[in-house]
């Protein structure tokens, strides 16, 4: 199982920056009436997840605890919702890691950002289908929450770079990838 | 936190374990996309009752905006598509949305984080299943290192305040100098963690999974 393969400490601060982007969430409260803010937050942890820990699995890992942390915690409104909303996104940047090996300072590392938007519009969009709607009005729903992801995931990636890099400079982590 | 307000304790003791809360607020849930429309009706009188039981725990004002908006948004868009006269069918999309919501909205406010958490515990690795509590437990003191690391941070003169963050030009000072340093502590506070844990023998000891979560009761 990919989640066994960490040691302690790598877990643990996955779980902790998990915990930080909950705390973050519900002290900030972008309130800039756009969904799709929530992207940025999500998207500068779990690159700096990978980035701390060089392993792919890390980002699903932070989103599954992100999630279970703000199901248990009642931040955001949706029970097995918010679940989803932070794991899917996770799940699809680990599986762009996975086909495409991409070095962590490249510029082709923002193909994270279109691939977790992707993802984070498509759950949108499948939930309304769920509830009935449309198929072409559901489409439009994915395209629309696509486009504004977008925007915040490659703003959180562009934000976290200069992060890791600060971090590798300061030797707080040590990972060839960086 | 709005979880750990001071009108949880006035609760009554829950009347059905945390296991069968989880149970039934997923297949509530889930019920609220595959039902027919005509099973919407008990299930709004289920969900309805399961508000009431936390109708003390704040925070409506969130869930009704977010209605107020879906309802909206969705409306809008099928106007758009499709003229005015399938508002009755965007009406109920809306509706089966927000009662997918409640369930997960009443687990949140009924039990407590540990209670739940000791659930999902069991589903996952050991390892995991104390990441997930020592996170928990943990919250708090790294709330308020965030909040101690953004005021001293203002002290200096970052422009990093709430009404700065409105606009995106600050957004990178703010990662710059808020959250690159709470990224160090937490580095240091796993680092210490994992010794500690290792220190108790976390890796050689048979030791069950629920523990780490009685501990958290006797707080």
């Amino acid at each position: 199982m990919i989640l066994a393969r960490f040691t302690l400490q790598q877990s643990l601060f996955i779980g902790f920056c998990a915990c930080l982007l909950v705390a973050l969430k519900s002290m900030l409260k972008l309130k800039l009436g756009i969904s799709g803010h929530s992207m940025l937050l999500m998207s500068f942890f779990y690159l700096i997840c990978y980035g701390a820990c060089g392993r792919i699995g890390s980002i699903t890992a932070c989103g599954l605890m992100a999630g279970l942390l703000s199901m248990l915690l009642g931040v955001g409104k949706g029970g097995p919702l918010i679940l989803i909303k932070y794991v899917m996104p996770a799940m699809a940047m680990d599986l762009t890691l996975l086909i495409f090996p991409i070095a962590l300072m490249s510029r082709s590392i923002f193909i994270l950002a279109v691939t977790g938007a992707l993802a984070w519009g498509l759950k949108d969009g499948v939930f309304r289908a769920l509830a009935g709607m449309a198929l072409d009005a559901a489409a439009l729903t994915v395209a629309i929450s696509t486009a504004q992801g977008l925007v915040f995931a490659i703003g959180g990636i562009a934000l976290a770079i200069p992060v890791l890099k600060q971090l590798k400079a300061h030797d707080l982590i040590n990972d060839h990838r960086v | 936190m709005r979880a750990r307000n001071p009108s949880r304790p006035s609760l009554p003791r829950p009347s059905i374990s945390p296991s069968w809360g989880v149970i039934l607020s997923l297949s509530l849930s889930i019920l609220a996309f595959m039902a027919p429309e005509a099973g919407l009706v008990p299930l709004t009188i289920i969900s309805t009752g399961l508000l009431w039981q936390v109708r003390s725990a704040g925070g409506w004002r969130g869930l009704v905006q977010l209605f107020l908006v879906q309802m909206l948004l969705t409306q809008a868009l099928y106007v758009l598509l499709y003229g005015p006269q399938l508002w009755w069918q965007a009406s109920v999309i809306v509706w089966r949305l927000m009662l997918a919501l409640v369930p997960g909205w009443w687990l949140a406010h009924r039990y407590a984080p540990e209670q739940t958490g000791a659930v999902f515990a069991k589903c996952l690795p050991r390892q995991w299943a104390f990441v997930l509590s020592a996170a928990l437990s943990m919250l708090p003191y790294i709330a308020c290192e965030a909040k101690e690391i953004w005021q001293i941070q203002r002290l200096r003169g970052a422009k990093v305040s709430l009404k700065h963050l409105r606009h995106p030009r600050h957004w990178r000072e703010f990662f710059q100098c808020v959250l690159f340093p709470l990224l160090i502590a937490l580095l240091k506070l796993a680092r210490e963690s994992a010794d500690a844990a290792h220190c108790r023998h976390f890796h050689s000891h048979h030791q069950a999974k629920h523990q780490y979560w009685q501990q958290d009761k006797t707080r």
